[in-house]
């Protein structure tokens, strides 16, 4: 079989030399990196590129897929440990997994993170594996108004979870959407909101708003934590292995989130937020208890875990073919590997086999490494909990303040952040979700744009979201997610008669 | 310890408020966004007008819901302290501090200043200990960004 | 005697001033730290390419000891890209590429940025103007059915190009238009964030053409995907485009070549622009830069920084003529 040669070379590559070690090294130093509270993949391979430079451009390429996982699995540690995602795919981990931490169950909670990456990641690329070039052709077919519909579907979807008010889930949102029309317009170039502030011009970016609204806020809840000696008592370290219940209710959401992370990875721009997202709103959905989401499910933390590692190999299929990146990490992992003067495209897996089934092969073998490396260390990350409050609150200030300063060694992002920790603090004290906002942030302006251009393209003819058949499709997904539950409701009580009554 | 009546009272009816208030100064600097001569259909004055449309509309919801939810039910759900609100003002004051002071006196100093104050602030322990933890931190963060990432932070030596 | 000490000191005063002023004049600065070129579009377009490109040699070349890394920051024309390097005025290790779209953005009049307000070091190139069409396509797949619909069916052409309405791309399609007798106004037309959405999109069949730099499709015109239907080049280039025809072959008088150069922020001092000019200079006579401009089908044609403000300028009024005539400008 061709692809099995194809692994072999691969193989053959990332055992060669040093590369074995440059694998190890990647992963733990991406681990590292990935912990520290707004710092993602995205940014933490930007970090570590620099040091990358001088290797050769296979070697620097299998260390850059181990530092991927790895800080992929390191945001997961501080979403659980301190509920401060590293960045926007790690949102959802936080949700489930800091409530289980504070049960005490903090040691399962990473158990199943490293057993859902592990998972994940493997399904992922074997998905990678057989599917690379078949699936170029396909992604060929989303044009701006089928983008349109999928970010319509991904807020819809999304919107699912929204706890509490939906008039405040839709407020906080929109008001996502409406940050992210700050800055220079993309499509006509205007300059929108910027009152004349060269600082606001490139728009607000990304990590600004999720250091701001998740770790700056986190730190102030602490304070009042400790203040109002509510929560002085450390968090219970517990027991370190999940009980049997809980692996065998996660290990169908494991399978079912690498299934969902894989597809929605595929999709340009979509990315491992959106993954996330739909993993978690599918896993609640189809849960017999879904009311324990949000309090520490174990389904929670299974479901966006394994979406997301699954969704980097979704999203390196049309980074690695058509060179188009699917996420902010992957358009660094572009950004890479253009560095080394690689042009993805069509002709990449016949120009560099060697290259591409090397990064292939190297991210499985990464995917074990981290396994192996994180499984043991798990009483180690758990024991970060020990830290006093006082101590932990002051190192989650201060790392948002220079890591927001570090992004684009600029001071005004530090006064930024400081904005968005603050109404991220009053958000969460009037019950107004934070996920909206920073959905809306990261799709605004990817929606507007494909509007327009759907539009421009159909001369001013809004029927194309309903005649063009992927468009349909999604339409009618959309419209089952707001319907569904409803109409099964209904359908369920005309069968079997209301059980109320 | 007194709760903040006031804020507990109406922090529902303020946010709505103030969105209000978000909504239409946004709808009016919508208008004042330049369209070139060459646009395409919607131009990029139609998002944001679509946008703070909705969010209006949302916030005038939820003041209406809120009040109503108020006369219904008087109850005070809040448990917000003078303590607590003092706190966390103090500490996001001290950022604010951070942020206006690193450009003058360096990322070195601010940070210490930072964490230092904060530490005895928060009654973690005596000026000695929290003095040491002030020193052990900043130096570990120098360490990683300033070493090994190479940021170039502030300083006072040009 | 008084006088004549006055005079000795009147003298050195002189002598040091003109050293000094011979000083400012003369040494470069240098820059420090990280050198952070951001690309004012998406990865794999035409400023992507050049971009990376004088990376690599600059790197290669050893051309600076320092670090240099590229970013893309796409959007706005190239508004978003210019925006964020203006956020460190006078700092010279921020650079930028920069293309005809930094004028006509400012004289369609949105955006907030004008080549003055930024410092232009060099001019290094000019791009292979080209007209990219889908072999698959049942409408447009050749350069005969393109003039064929831009006579008969304008209002059935999808017209795509990167990265911003009314810029130097625009204007090659509405040059081709105009060439045929047509009206601009009445094409359809979608703007992407760079070259290489615009060529995906063509690939998926969502829009029908795009005038595009040759070096951006070239590798998909050799593999069959993508055809190059014409070149608006005086001759045809050769090497991978050798079979491409220009549309004075096929008989439409057509010519047009949009310059492409690198620029830093605003208030970049004369030593700052004396470094980088120099380096530049440098960069084009560079067997490795040769090389690369041949494999990416770029023109090598060096302007420093004085003729480039000239250039601009006088660019600048001749693209005001050209929109007003095509009727994208009034």
């Amino acid at each position: 079989m061709e692809v099995l040669s194809n692994l072999q070379l691969g193989f053959a590559e990332v055992f060669t030399g040093y590369n074995f070690f440059f694998v190890i090294m990647g992963a733990f130093f991406g681990t590292w990196i990935g912990m520290l509270p707004g710092i993602g993949p995205a940014t933490g391979i930007a970090l570590l590129l620099p040091f990358t430079y001088d290797m050769d451009t296979t070697s620097a390429l299998i260390m850059l897929g181990g530092i991927y996982f790895g800080a992929m699995y390191g945001g997961a540690i501080s979403s659980v440990l301190i509920n401060t995602p590293g960045d926007a795919s790690a949102v959802m981990t936080a949700i489930d997994g800091n409530p289980l931490a504070r049960k005490g169950r903090a040691g399962a909670a990473l158990f199943i993170c490293a057993s859902a990456s592990f998972v994940g990641g493997m399904l992922g690329l074997i998905g990678l594996t057989l599917m690379a070039v078949p699936l170029t052709e396909f992604a060929l077919l989303f044009g701006p108004a089928e983008y349109f519909m999928m970010m319509v579907f991904a807020i819809v979807a999304t919107s699912t979870l929204i706890e509490g008010s939906p008039a405040k889930g839709i407020l906080s949102g929109v008001f996502g959407l409406m940050i992210s029309t700050i800055g220079i317009d993309l499509q006509s170039s205007s300059a929108r909101f910027t009152f004349g502030q060269p600082d606001l011009m490139d728009g607000i970016n990304l990590l600004v708003v999720i250091i701001g609204l998740f770790c700056i806020s986190e730190a102030f809840i602490n304070i009042e934590r400790f203040t109002t000696k509510t929560d002085q008592a450390p968090m219970p370290v517990g027991k370190l292995w999940i009980t049997k219940a809980e692996w065998l209710r996660s290990r169908w959401a494991l399978i079912r989130g690498a299934g969902i992370g894989f597809i929605v990875g595929l999709f340009p721009g979509a990315g491992g937020a959106v993954a996330t997202a739909f993993a978690y709103a599918m896993e609640k959905r189809i849960s017999p208890h879904p009311e324990e989401f949000g309090k520490g499910a174990i389904e929670g933390i299974a479901a966006p875990e394994s979406a997301n590692n699954a969704s980097v190999s979704g999203a390196l299929i049309p980074m690695l073919t058509l060179g188009i990146p699917g996420s902010a990490s992957t358009a660094i992992m572009l950004g890479a590997l253009m560095i080394y003067g690689i042009e993805p495209g069509p002709q990449l897996f016949q120009e560099h086999p060697k290259l591409v089934w090397g990064l292939i092969s190297s991210l499985f073998v990464g995917n074990f490494v981290l396994l192996i490396l994180n499984i043991p260390l798990i009483g180690l990350w758990v024991r970060l909990l020990k830290i006093p409050t006082e101590i932990l609150t002051v190192i989650i200030l201060l790392l948002a303040l220079t890591g927001s300063y570090a992004l684009q060694n600029s001071l005004a992002d530090v006064g930024l952040v400081l904005v968005f920790g603050v109404l991220g603090y009053a958000m969460r004290k009037n019950d107004f979700p934070t996920v909206p906002m920073l959905l809306g942030v990261i799709l605004g302006s990817m929606l507007e744009q494909s509007l327009r251009q759907a539009l421009m393209l159909s001369v001013n003819d809004w029927t194309i979201f309903f005649t063009r058949p992927l468009c349909a499709g999604l339409l009618g997904l959309s419209v089952l997610c707001i319907f569904g539950p409803t109409i099964i409701a209904k359908l369920r009580r005309s069968v079997v008669g209301d059980p109320k009554v | 310890m007194r709760s903040v009546g006031f804020y507990a009272r109406f922090s529902g009816e303020i946010f709505a408020a103030s969105g209000i208030v978000i909504a239409v100064v946004y709808l009016y600097f919508s208008f004042s966004i330049k369209v070139p001569l060459v646009v395409d259909f919607l131009g990029p004055r139609f998002m944001p007008l679509t946008l703070g449309l909705i969010f209006l509309v949302f916030s005038i919801h939820l003041l209406v819901s809120e009040v109503r939810r108020k006369a219904a039910s008087a109850k005070l759900v809040v448990p917000m302290t003078f303590r607590t609100v003092y706190s966390v003002a103090g500490s996001a004051g001290l950022s604010v501090f951070y942020f206006l002071a690193i450009e003058h006196i360096g990322y070195l100093l601010t940070s210490l200043v930072f964490v230092f104050v904060f530490l005895v602030l928060s009654q973690y322990g005596g000026i000695v200990k929290c003095a040491i933890y002030a020193v052990g931190i900043v130096a570990i963060f120098q360490l990683i960004f300033r070493l090994l990432l190479g940021v170039p932070l502030p300083t006072i030596f040009v | 005697m008084f006088s004549n000490m006055l005079r000795t000191c009147f003298a050195g005063l002189l002598v040091i001033t003109g050293i000094t002023a011979l000083q400012i004049d003369a040494v470069a600065e240098e820059p420090k730290g990280t050198i952070k070129i951001i690309i004012p579009a998406g990865p794999g377009g035409a400023n992507d390419l050049l971009a990376r490109g004088i990376k690599d040699v600059l790197v290669s070349e050893k051309l600076v000891p320092n670090t240099v890394t590229v970013k893309n920051r796409p959007g706005g024309g190239g508004a978003v890209a210019w925006a964020a390097i203006n956020r460190h005025k006078g700092d010279m290790t921020y650079l930028s590429t920069f293309m005809p779209g930094i004028l006509t953005n400012d004289l369609l009049g949105a955006s907030p940025i004008k080549y003055t307000d930024m410092t232009p070091i060099a001019t290094l190139v000019f791009d292979n103007a080209c007209y990219a069409v889908n072999p698959k396509d049942p409408l447009i797949n050749s350069a005969k059915s393109l003039l064929k619909a831009l006579k008969n069916t304008p209002e059935k052409i999808r017209l795509g190009f990167a990265n911003a309405a009314g810029n130097h791309w625009h204007v090659a399609f509405a040059s081709l238009a105009d060439a045929v007798g047509v009206d601009i106004r009445k094409i359809p037309y979608t703007v992407f964030g760079s070259g290489g959405k615009v060529r995906t999109a063509l690939l998926g069949g969502h829009i029908n053409v795009s005038s595009i730099a040759f070096g951006v499709v070239s590798k998909f015109h050799e593999a069959g995907k993508l055809l190059c239907s014409a070149m608006a080049t005086e001759k045809r280039i050769g090497g991978r485009g050798a079979n491409v025809p220009t549309w004075k072959e096929l008989g439409v008088n057509l010519t047009y070549a949009p310059w492409r150069g690198v620029l830093g922020p605003g208030n970049l001092t004369a030593g700052q622009i004396k470094y980088w000019e120099d380096r530049f200079r440098q960069l084009t006579t560079k067997p490795a830069w040769i090389k690369l401009a041949k494999r990416k089908s770029w023109n090598i044609n060096f302007l420093g920084h004085k003729e480039t403000m000239a250039m601009l300028k006088s660019e600048r009024e001749l693209y005001k003529t050209t929109l007003k005539k095509l009727g994208l400008l009034k």
